[in-house]
């Protein structure tokens, strides 16, 4: 075969090309020179910065974490011999997971927040609809519900009226008299079976008036009986599995769900273990960190409560009125309760418009609150509540339409207060003071001043 | 001297993959050749007769694994003649853009792969270290590095991430440079051309006869792209022209004029992408809620019996089809029959009808040219 | 600006190349039509239905005066509830105008300057099957290389014998895969092993005893 002209001996391939490179790796070895001259010494993309693809949050970040990270800036490490006079020679190359990370010791690497990582639900607000078990195509998800009646629905006292009602379409159930006295003997320390059921089951098929029309879950046979037989019975999630193991992660349950019960957190640990059981994760290995997702949380618990609210007006608007105007038909008492009870309008609004109606009832609410306590202020001077944990930028809107913009009007909160501004702002009861917002903001107070 | 079979095994680090190459050697001569497939013949057709529409879309990734944003999106586009939708117009940008990244990674880990083939071990950590930069960008789009999981019928799933077109635009602009530094590498390097140079040639009608297309058929001098020819999205409104090489014998392409090829494919999917992301509608800067109707529409999720989905696409290696025959289980919420198109499993026995007559160490050179990926060979 | 085909190429191409197929075979069986695509730019195509016996002319048809090079696709299918056909077998050829160069030159078309037989078409043949356990076509390895292996998948997967085929093997199933394992064919189904149901240990390593000596 003829030989080809770059194939001879020639002095660039033999000498010149290995004197530059192992002259340009000498000089790599000292990072001063490796500062001054980045491009020249070939260093780039890692373990140098990249302006233009950093930006403020992750150079934060970095500084933040590097005492953690860059053993290069640690002064003492006891596990390993370092060297005083040239940590770099000595300094490992190698990221030490996990006790470094790269995406810390690299500012510019970032874990996305949509990557799709371990699963997290939060089981709180899951309403056992089965869409993600329906929708994945490995089948990795297991979950198994039950008729249950929720001791919530059925409360009285001061918890009453807190839980679903009876509807037509849904599960009713009636307590079996029959059983009390076997369960008032039953222990469950002992017995071989399962306690008997104090509960039968039916579907709601008719509501009129004080009685219900159902149907027998055991029998199918239709009955007719009085409403306060019964009470409301649900499917609710008893257990659920999520098999890692057979997991592509897809994120095709994250959308089935509406991203409110079911996410795909960014945390590419925590999925290891020695049997394929322990790759099967239950409620307690797919905990998500509240304090990433506690503003969908209570969008959606303030959601249903505020569903709820609606739907216990109506029913007490109902019973204002007199016995005889309940027997005329449907659509006569719908017209009545809308000019009795709050202003809820029931035909689907855009969601524009429902917020626009949501902050126009907290500013009429505002006349409830002691503003001689918190204090008066106005837009000019207002903070930004957002640092506040549990407080985001809806609830700031809320907050302000209330006509709270400071962080001392809401360190002067006293407990009472505090209850009146939770419902006020149509909030999930007790949340102002289970996350302290007083003190948050007498600490943000605190802080500004020193 | 006796002729002898070799097994080069389905376990073989040139391989590119699992498969089996028999080679018949005279010495060192190749005398003929003999491919087997099916080493991960995972049996994605028969699963798709199982699965919803929806629920196909993360077995196509996972068909070509180095090229998953082609793959799905050439089932999506099947899917969608299926189903009769419309896709919006910044949808189809973002297809683009995702489509045109995943080709630069696609190229970056074929060259990753192909250098250590013919000596250059450098090459493979040069090219996974800039390939990293496109991972971490679909990564950012498609919630995870290699099975994204991102087009759905109809559209995508989610928008362009806040302060993803600057990351993206950075990135581009270092990679174009590196490009350049990988021709000074290779192509003042002896060993790469002379082993690339007069091996594996292969003329263009043979190429298309027996089934090739893609940037193998364009380094033999014919600009055939499947994105002007039977044009999809919005490529007929970005900046870009199909890279071609001018084959340098009348034998055909070389090896040579792949690897050449699949640099200048590089360099316009990087223009592409710039382009794409000036040209989108709604401005690369926004970001518009999952779900929102300027990213998706609502697609139906049933076909009929007798309704016939058909996609052309220009994957990395060539020209991928799908056809899809509605009216499966579920009332017609399965498809019937899906059937993939996959351009290698045509390739891959030309190739090894390309290696006859060349030398052993010629094997790896022709075989890592033609740029083979197993997983969707073997779907 | 990139370029690309245009709609009005594409509409006459399609409607040239059916035109001409109208000529040859209309009547004998063969049915052509142009259908259009609703995804991506909606273009037309050409749908040609062909008995079993006309398909090696029309193919030749096909390959050496219509200008259709590339075989793409050849997918097999198995309709056992259907009441006019029980197999079917579908091709998907493309037209390219893709000509070997001379060295040192590239042919570097421009698509709004294709005309006639060098616009890209896309043609599709469908061939239903009658009734009948042993679904037999005649092969069309010769004419197109890219059929070749096409063909030895169909049969593999879906059991549709190719006749005139030559040294036809299972190429995506194990070679020694039982005679007549079709896995395509819908009396097929998929099942799911969880795998506690597969393995007695938690590792997954011992099967169950019923199980012994069992491969999948």
């Amino acid at each position: 075969m003829p030989t080809h002209p770059q194939a001879k001996p020639n002095f660039r391939n033999l000498f010149w090309y290995p004197f530059k490179i192992t002259l340009i790796t000498a000089l790599r070895t000292f990072p001063f020179l490796g500062r001054m001259f980045p491009k020249r010494l070939g260093m780039g993309y890692h373990n140098t910065s990249h302006p233009e693809f950093l930006d403020d949050a992750s150079e934060h970040r970095a500084k933040s974490r590097a005492k953690y990270n860059d053993i290069s800036k640690q002064e003492f490490a006891p596990d390993r011999v370092t060297s005083d006079l040239f940590p770099s020679l000595w300094k490992p190359q190698t990221v030490q997971y996990p006790y470094e990370r790269l995406e810390d010791m690299e500012p510019w690497l970032f874990v996305p927040g949509n990557y799709n990582g371990r699963i997290g639900v939060i089981w709180e607000t899951c309403t056992a609809c089965k869409m993600c078990v329906n929708i994945c195509p490995n089948d990795c998800l297991h979950m198994t519900t039950e008729l249950r009646v929720d001791v919530l629905d059925n409360a009285e006292g001061e918890y009453e009226g807190y839980g679903a009602e009876l509807e037509v379409g849904g599960y009713a159930a009636k307590f079996r008299e029959e059983v009390t006295e076997e369960l008032e003997s039953f222990d469950l320390i002992t017995a071989h079976s399962a306690p008997p059921s104090e509960w039968r089951f039916a579907q709601v098929l008719d509501l009129s008036g004080s009685t219900a029309t159902v149907r027998w879950n055991d029998s199918g046979q239709e009955e007719v009986l009085a409403q306060s037989e019964l009470r409301t019975a649900d499917d609710q999630i008893v257990s659920g599995r999520i098999d890692i193991g057979r997991c592509m992660f897809c994120g095709l349950c994250m959308e089935a769900c509406g991203f409110t019960s079911f996410f795909m957190t960014n945390e590419y640990d925590g999925m290891s273990g020695f049997t394929r059981q322990d790759l099967w994760f239950d409620a307690s290995r797919t905990r998500v960190l509240p304090s990433v997702h506690q503003e969908a949380v209570d969008g959606e618990l303030a959601k249903r409560a505020t569903k709820e609210r609606d739907k216990r007006a109506k029913k007490a608007a109902k019973a204002a009125k007199p016995e005889v105007e309940v027997a005329k038909p449907a659509p006569v008492v719908e017209e009545k309760v809308e000019v009795n009870a709050e202003p809820v309008d029931d035909k689907p609004l855009a969601k524009e418009e429902k917020k626009e109606a949501e902050l126009q009832r907290i500013k009429e609410r505002s006349k409830n609150i002691d503003f001689d306590v918190l204090g008066t202020a106005t837009a000019e001077e207002k903070d930004d509540l957002k640092t506040i944990k549990g407080v985001g930028p809806f609830i700031e809107e809320k907050l302000n339409a209330l006509g709270i913009y400071t962080f001392s009007q809401i360190s002067k909160m006293t407990s009472e207060l505090e209850d009146q501004v939770n419902e006020a702002i149509e909030f999930f009861p007790g949340r102002v003071k289970r996350d302290e917002w007083a003190n948050q903001a007498k600490d943000l107070l605190d802080k500004g001043d020193a | 001297m006796a002729q002898m079979w070799i097994t080069m095994g389905p376990q073989h680090p040139m391989t590119h993959g699992l498969w089996t190459l028999r080679v018949k050697v005279d010495g060192e001569t190749v005398v003929d050749t003999e491919a087997e497939l099916g080493y991960i013949h995972r049996g994605v057709e028969k699963i798709a007769e199982a699965r919803d529409f929806t629920q196909v879309t993360p077995y196509c990734d996972r068909l070509c694994y180095v090229s998953a944003m082609t793959w799905s999106n050439s089932y999506i586009y099947a899917a969608e003649d299926l189903l009769e939708v419309e896709v919006p117009e910044r949808a189809e940008y973002i297809r683009l853009i995702a489509a045109e990244l995943q080709r630069l990674a696609s190229h970056l880990m074929w060259l990753g792969a192909f250098g250590p083939d013919i000596g250059n071990l450098t090459l493979m950590t040069w090219c996974m270290r800039d390939r990293e930069m496109f991972l971490d960008l679909l990564q950012e789009l498609g919630g995870s590095r290699m099975h994204y999981n991102y087009p759905r019928i109809g559209g995508v799933k989610r928008d362009l991430p806040v302060g993803f077109a600057d990351r993206a635009r950075a990135k581009i602009k270092l990679f174009e440079n590196r490009i350049n530094e990988y021709e000074m590498m290779l192509d003042e390097s002896t060993i790469w051309l002379v082993r690339l140079q007069g091996v594996g040639y292969a003329r263009a009608e043979d190429m298309v006869n027996s089934g090739v297309s893609g940037p193998n058929v364009r380094a033999a001098g014919v600009n055939y792209d499947v994105r002007w020819a039977h044009p999809y999205s919005v490529y007929d409104q970005v900046d870009w022209e199909p890279a071609v090489e001018k084959p340098t014998s009348v034998k055909g392409a070389d090896c040579y004029d792949r690897y050449r090829v699949r640099m200048e494919e590089m360099r316009q999917s990087c223009r592409m992408t710039l382009d794409a992301l000036d040209k989108i509608p709604g401005g690369a800067n926004t970001h518009y809620n999952t779900g929102d109707e300027m990213i998706i529409t609502k697609a139906p999720t049933r076909a009929p019996e007798g309704a016939t989905g058909f996609s052309n696409y220009e994957c990395t290696r060539g020209a991928s089809q799908f056809y899809i025959q509605g009216g499966g289980d579920g009332r017609g919420k399965n498809p019937y029959r899906l059937s993939i198109r996959s351009p290698m499993f045509i390739t891959i026995p030309y190739v090894a009808k390309t290696m006859i007559g060349y030398k052993v160490a010629d094997i790896p050179a022709i075989m890592g040219s033609f740029d083979p990926c197993i997983g969707e060979t073997d779907r | 600006m990139g370029m690309s085909i245009s709609a009005e190429q594409n509409a006459a191409a399609a409607s040239a190349f059916s035109e001409e197929a109208e000529k040859q075979f209309g009547g004998s069986g063969v049915t052509v039509c142009i259908e259009h695509h609703s995804n991506a730019a909606k273009f037309a195509f050409v749908r040609m239905t062909c008995p079993p016996q006309h398909w090696v002319a029309l193919a030749k048809w096909l390959r050496f005066d219509a200008g259709v090079n590339y075989c793409s696709m050849i997918t097999g299918t198995h309709y056992p509830d259907s009441s006019e056909r029980s197999w079917g077998v579908a091709y998907h050829f493309l037209r390219q105008p893709v000509r070997d160069v001379e060295p040192f030159t590239a042919d570097v078309l421009k698509a709004n300057e294709l005309e006639g037989l060098s616009i890209p078409l896309e043609v599709e043949v469908l061939i239903d099957l009658p009734e009948g356990d042993a679904p037999v076509v005649p092969s069309v390895q010769s004419i197109w290389v890219g059929a070749d292996w096409n063909e030895k998948e169909t049969w593999d997967l879906v059991g549709i014998r190719f006749e005139g085929h030559e040294n036809m093997h299972r190429v995506l199933n194990p070679h020694d895969s039982p005679e007549g394992f079709h896995p395509l064919q819908k009396q097929h189904n998929i099942r799911y092993h969880d795998f506690n149901e597969m393995y007695d240990d938690a590792q997954g390593f011992v099967r169950k005893p019923a199980d012994e000596g069992r491969v999948k």
